[in-house]
């Protein structure tokens, strides 16, 4: 916990010691139809986060209501298709019908014509599982349901322009919804057709609140913390940095949300597996007599109808290094051995397994760094 | 004065059965009955459900999902495995209440089937009553962590499940804090239940026999306490076929109802009373 401008706020490490908001928790009561468990785990085998979520029927809720299509949502938590079954039966949008899918069953030979009979008309899912979903349909025919794809809504990680692409080609009339949310909050924010066209390019995301959000601790550019209220959680620090701009929408909305990614870059998701800042940290203290300084950039790439995983070294390399005859090739190899990037998996596993490229490794002289070290950025080329 | 009552019951029971199959026959929202049933042979007056055929996995995946739908809303769909081509089944809020599962003896539910369509349904029952359940990841140490977080105090699902979740539940959970264990398959090891009683000694242990396409369709009977024998859940009716093969008829309307579906599960049928005071068990041949 910590008390920012004397408000107390929850941050992501108090939910890994207990299970936040389980007093909300009255069974035999009503009130228990919008209650959900939810979790996030993380990368490098720590302690799962817990929390009650409490749904709200808010502007997000009542927009996917609307559709009563077929709903597919894909996500590689049961939970969340649990979360998803239970609001979606309830009393506001029983005109329709949903089927989850998570990993296993997508890895099934058969699963593109189990589909192809649901015949869903909206897709809901997060960025990883659905770029896992869309290579393991390539070389499949699947035209007999992607084709009648009218909506995709996406939360998560910000979508790379590469996996957009590849979206576009697959579901060709699917328009696609973003969404800022997070599992133990649910949706804090949608975007609109009007803020996407209005700051397409820039650096960040653009969505509107449909949560209570405010930003903490922020710099003379009014970028700091996204904060939310929930019923559950309180005021909760969400680890994101971001603006909020008062600004009338055409949509009608008054309040714009900028999202700039992590707070201190410390977490990076790409093609299912994630960066954490102190595991990269960890890696780099090993070659400590070998890198000076170091940078990275990740990115996704397509080939070949796979989105692979991509990353560039930036490394100066101290004399020692200098002194090797390819210097290059052990601090790739290095990384390769060490870096974690699943719970079970290390990068020359995702290597391997044909999911990453091998690392470039570039030698440079020096590093310029304006302001605070950032030792990681997801570059959407 | 009982025999009166059990009588009036039965009596009940199958009035309601050929309601529901008049409705069906007369549904205006698919045909899928109608179509493999044929020409049906009216005695006094209505259908006579006894000369229906059987219907089996086949008829099934031969139709289209949405064509053998009799409720086309409100709908939780589900991917049943375990035959050459898997399928789809939906279920209505409605329809999963209306199974039976046993008391309900938990406040704080782990449910965790081998099928992530199976925790989920299974949830789903636990939520309408006002119950809230914990989903099984495919994590197994994660989901022990949430659990013991949870604070469960039961533990629904199939055998493999149970199984896999007893390897590790030692490391999370304190056994001695379960008080109820749902096993929920169509064949039941007696290895798995004695592992169970082993090291949840306070849980009440109920077998649910249940396929993935029909639901909850007997419990065992707790007097006998042998594993093995089952009296049909209140809205089923069991039968077996000219091979002894499990013939299973729901009257619940279901997406796509369960009218005289055959399984592949061989039964033996006992129409004497039980000792618990059942009129009728089945019990499943190896």
């Amino acid at each position: 916990m910590k008390t920012i401008d004397g408000t107390l706020y929850t941050e992501r490490k108090d939910l890994q010691t207990k299970m936040f908001g389980i007093e909300c928790y009255a069974p035999g009561e009503k009130t228990v139809e919008n209650l959900f468990v939810r979790m996030t785990s993380g990368t490098t085998g720590g302690s799962p986060a817990t929390a009650l979520l409490r749904f709200i029927l808010n502007k997000a809720a009542l927009a996917f209501y609307e559709y009563a299509k077929p709903l597919l949502v894909i996500n590689a938590r049961n939970s969340t298709g649990l979360l998803w079954a239970q609001i979606i039966l309830n009393q506001y949008a029983k005109p329709t019908r949903i089927l989850f899918l998570n990993k296993k069953d997508i890895e099934h030979p058969l699963i593109s014509s189990v589909i192809a009979d649901f015949q869903p008309r909206v897709i809901h899912s997060v960025v990883h599982i659905l770029n896992f979903f869309i290579d393991k349909l390539h070389g499949k025919k699947v035209s007999a349901f992607s084709k009648k794809i009218t909506k995709i809504h996406i939360s998560g990680e910000p979508p790379t322009q590469a996996f957009l692409k590849k979206l576009a080609r697959i579901f060709p009339k699917g328009k696609i919804e973003l969404r800022y949310a997070a599992n133990e909050l649910g949706t804090i924010a949608i975007d609109c057709p009007y803020l996407a066209k209005r700051y397409r390019g820039e650096a960040f995301q653009a969505y509107h609140p449909v949560n209570p959000v405010s930003i903490v601790a922020s710099n003379q550019n009014g970028v700091g913390e996204i904060a939310v209220f929930s019923p559950t959680l309180d005021h909760y620090l969400t680890g994101d940095a971001g603006k909020i701009i008062k600004e009338k929408c055409r949509c009608g909305s008054t309040e714009t949300l900028l999202l700039y990614g992590r707070m201190n870059y410390d977490i990076i998701n790409c093609v299912g597996a994630t960066f954490h800042i102190a595991e990269v940290e960890r890696v780099f203290s090993l070659l400590r007599k070998y890198v000076a300084d170091y940078y990275l950039e990740i990115r996704e790439i397509f080939e070949e109808g796979k989105t692979l995983g991509s990353m560039t070294v930036k490394a100066v390399p101290t004399v020692k290094l200098q002194g090797m005859q390819d210097g290059e090739a052990f601090v790739s190899e290095c990384i390769q051995k060490h870096l974690q990037l699943t719970k079970t998996r290390r990068l020359n596993d995702l290597i391997d397994a044909g999911i990453f490229l091998s690392p470039s490794i570039l030698f440079v002289p020096s590093l310029l760094w304006p302001g605070k070290k950032i030792r990681m950025r997801k570059v959407n080329d | 004065m009982n025999e009166t009552r059990l009588s009036s019951a039965k009596n009940r029971k199958l009035e309601r059965l050929y309601d529901f199959i008049e409705a069906i026959y007369h549904s205006k929202e698919s045909s899928f009955y109608k179509s493999v049933w044929g020409n049906v042979n009216p005695k006094d007056g209505r259908i006579d459900y006894y000369s229906l055929p059987t219907i089996d996995v086949k008829h099934i995946i031969q139709h289209e999902f949405d064509k053998r739908l009799y409720v086309k809303n409100g709908l939780f769909v589900k991917v049943v495995y375990g035959n050459d081509i898997p399928f789809l089944i939906a279920v209505t809020k409605d329809s999963i209440g209306q199974e039976s599962y046993g008391g309900i003896l938990c406040q704080r539910p782990l449910v965790s089937f081998e099928n992530s369509h199976e925790s989920i349904e299974k949830g789903l029952w636990f939520y309408g009553k006002n119950i809230m359940p914990l989903a099984a990841e495919d994590n197994l140490d994660i989901t022990l962590m949430v659990a013991e977080r949870y604070g469960v105090d039961s533990i629904v699902g199939d055998t493999e499940s149970i199984k896999k979740l007893l390897s590790k539940a030692e490391r999370y959970i304190d056994g001695k804090k379960i008080t109820s264990i749902i096993l929920v398959d169509f064949c039941f090891d007696a290895d798995c239940n004695g592992s169970l009683k082993k090291y949840f000694p306070n849980a009440k242990i109920t077998l649910v026999f249940s396929l993935s396409e029909t639901g909850s369709l007997g419990l065992a009977c707790e007097e006998k306490a042998d594993g093995q024998t089952f009296h049909p859940s209140e809205n089923t009716l069991i039968e077996t076929d000219e091979h002894g093969y499990l013939v299973a008829t729901q009257l619940i309307m279901r997406p796509t109802p369960i009218i005289k579906y055959r399984t592949r599960i061989k039964i033996k049928m006992e129409k004497k009373s039980c000792f618990c005071g059942s009129e009728l068990s089945f019990s499943i041949r190896n």
